[in-house]
């Protein structure tokens, strides 16, 4: 009868039966893991629950927070106008035009934008200088204010809100598609903090110009209707 | 007497068999990442609740006044609609309507207004529209909007408001999915 020959080398051959036990058993471990996180993910809820703000007037004054860009930006223009157009009745029309370029030499600014003053003498001249005077409102360079991330109780927004008065303002929220995660967290701490908020979708795009009056309040989303006012 | 060596026979090579396990192992790994990453973001099932007046101790006839409106609306039994620009959609039944047009782009209230109206007809949507509009005293219309319906988010808010209706509206993130409402009393 022929016999196998065997020879000495194969007694040297790597023995692999540890490692393919191994091996299995953390294969059927994966598979295990896998099969019980799908089946968890298709049962579990995970649960992020939305207040939905109650739409409520209000007659005090607005003061609009840009949630742009992922970012967070208060648009307070209410003092930083007050300070360009205070005492500006008083002046005779033929100088108003020097009054507004000596006022714009140095022209008020706020953590994230700067104001200025634009007078247009042609429209001073034929309708008077009501209408003729334009707010202009531009980003500072390097402030694009602050992310979700930012947001917390030591955040540059938490100290401008803080210098406000939850009586005396109310907060509107102008507010982007990819701002969402950012507006919710800004409005969650306005809201601790007593303001009165609503929101609108807005996107600025800078440098922002509206007549002045001395009802305007600043841009927002009601320069936005798609249709003429009902 | 000659005799024939057969390399093969010096024993079973396991390496074709470890490979394939290597290959399953990282498949598998990678599955599990993509399962994980899934689980803890995009699909995220997300619960949408009405929003709590804040209780505080009326100090004036007014604050008292305020806090009785706000009571009053918060019992009211609030219709829940999705807006993404070209469906609205009804929660929680997932009843569906198309609105063809770009509403924008209409040239009157009144117009457009015929024309979510008319795309409202004998739907499952409209019928719920319609009852809330019926019970309007005690309905509102919460509208959850995805930033692709933001540009005509004023048009289909004015319907509502049109035929009675409170409206409050809350931005849903585009990618949000699995979107659920709070239950009746929940």
């Amino acid at each position: 009868m022929y016999r196998k020959p065997r020879g000495s080398d194969s007694q040297s051959i790597l023995n692999l039966d540890s490692l393919m036990d191994i091996l299995s058993c953390l294969v059927g471990v994966m598979l295990f893991l896998v099969i019980y996180t799908v089946l968890e993910l298709g049962a579990t809820a995970f649960q992020v629950t939305i207040p939905v703000p109650l739409d409520r007037p209000s007659d005090s004054r607005r003061v609009l927070v840009l949630a742009n860009g992922g970012t967070i930006r208060v648009l307070d223009s209410y003092r930083p106008v007050a300070d360009l157009t205070t005492g500006i009745e008083a002046v005779p029309l033929a100088q108003t035009y020097e009054y507004v370029r000596q006022v714009n030499l140095s022209p008020p600014t706020d953590a994230h934008f700067r104001y200025a003053l634009e007078y247009d003498e042609e429209m001073g001249l034929l309708q008077g200088p009501d209408s003729a005077f334009t707010i202009e409102i531009a980003e500072l360079p390097g402030e694009v204010g602050e992310s979700l991330a930012e947001l917390d109780e030591t955040s540059e927004y938490v100290r401008l809100l803080d210098e406000l008065d939850p009586e005396e303002v109310w907060v509107e929220f102008g507010v982007d598609g990819a701002s969402l995660d950012a507006f919710r967290r800004a409005r969650d701490l306005a809201e601790q903090r007593g303001f009165a908020t609503r929101w609108a979708p807005l996107v600025l795009e800078f440098p922002v110009r509206y007549t002045f009056t001395p009802e305007a309040d600043g841009p927002g989303p009601r320069d936005l209707l798609s249709k003429p006012r009902r | 007497m000659a005799s024939f060596r057969d390399d093969d026979e010096e024993g079973i090579s396991l390496f074709p068999m470890f490979n394939i396990l290597a290959c399953t192992l990282g498949v598998m790994v990678f599955i599990l990442a993509t399962v994980a990453t899934v689980s803890l973001g995009a699909d995220k099932a997300v619960e949408i609740a009405e929003g709590v007046p804040v209780e505080v101790a009326p100090d004036s006839a007014e604050q008292t006044i305020r806090d009785a409106a706000f009571g009053a609306r918060d019992r009211r039994d609030p219709l829940w609609v999705e807006w993404d620009g070209e469906v609205l959609l009804v929660y929680p039944s997932l009843d569906t309507v198309r609105v063809e047009r770009d509403l924008r782009a209409i040239g009157t209230w009144q117009e457009t207004w015929d024309h979510i109206s008319e795309s409202l007809t004998a739907t499952r949507v409209g019928n719920a529209v319609a009852q809330a509009a019926l019970d309007f005293e005690n309905r509102y219309i919460v509208l959850l909007v995805r930033p692709s319906g933001f540009e005509e988010l004023l048009e289909i808010r004015s319907y509502f408001e049109f035929l009675g209706l409170d409206v409050a509206v809350e931005p849903l993130n585009q990618g949000w999915q699995r979107v659920r409402v709070e239950d009746e009393g929940g």
